[in-house]
């Protein structure tokens, strides 16, 4: 994850980062203990925000897309070579967090809820968009937009 | 569409679900919902007429 980088440079052109992440607020603020956000982040695990700002949801994941989600999480981990099982990038998170029993009913309950980013102006309206796969389909899961696309978006705001 | 108001912890989320993404010249939803790096809350509303905000919705920690 790249955004806190961003953060930061948006910061210094005065533009605030806020994140929401899909779970309870007890078990966000007991991950984010021992690894801390470089934003303000609220707990949302109804993903009732992701509705109210359209992201789309696909419901259970598919084969496909599992494999394309395990290969997102390896190059997020800079393996290299083939990648099989599911456990694989469980076990390999570069953060060290175990996936416990609540973060897996979450993946359950969300199913293949994409994500997004949203750049919204002092009056409150929404100046630039990036909704997970919108470019590039299935293959556009775990991508995040590039620090110069977010920044020229930032410099164009009025 | 009909909002819909989400209790969490004692703190409130109320937005409306839509089924196509939030497009540029859109007004974005508030919300409030209990903060996941600290104690109290965050909320969008806190910069309006403040700051501009970019905000990154991401899925849960699996």
């Amino acid at each position: 994850m790249q955004l806190g980088q961003i953060a930061q440079k948006l910061e210094a052109m005065g533009v605030k980062t806020l994140g929401v992440v899909a779970t309870d607020a007890a078990r966000a603020r007991l991950y984010f203990r021992f690894r801390r956000p470089r934003m303000p982040m609220g707990a949302d695990p109804g993903l009732a925000t992701h509705r109210a700002f359209g992201l789309p949801n696909f419901g259970p994941p598919t084969p496909e897309a599992g494999e394309i989600i395990e290969r997102a999480a390896a190059r997020e981990l800079g393996l290299t070579g083939p990648v099989t099982g599911g456990a694989l990038a469980r076990f390999a998170r570069h953060d060290g967090y175990g996936i416990t029993g609540a973060d897996e009913a979450d993946s359950a309950r969300h199913g293949m809820q994409l994500v997004g980013q949203f750049l919204v102006d002092r009056q409150g309206i929404v100046r630039w968009v990036n909704v997970e796969c919108a470019r590039d389909g299935i293959e556009g899961i775990g991508k995040l937009p590039s620090e110069d696309e977010v920044l020229a978006a930032a410099r164009a705001l009025p | 569409m009909p909002g819909t108001s989400v209790p969490q912890n004692g703190d409130r989320v109320t937005t409306n679900g839509r089924s196509t993404p939030l497009a540029p010249g859109e007004p974005a939803p508030d919300f409030t919902l209990p903060a996941a790096h600290g104690d109290g809350t965050v909320s969008l509303t806190d910069y309006r007429g403040r700051n501009p905000v970019l905000l990154a919705l991401f899925r849960g920690l699996y």
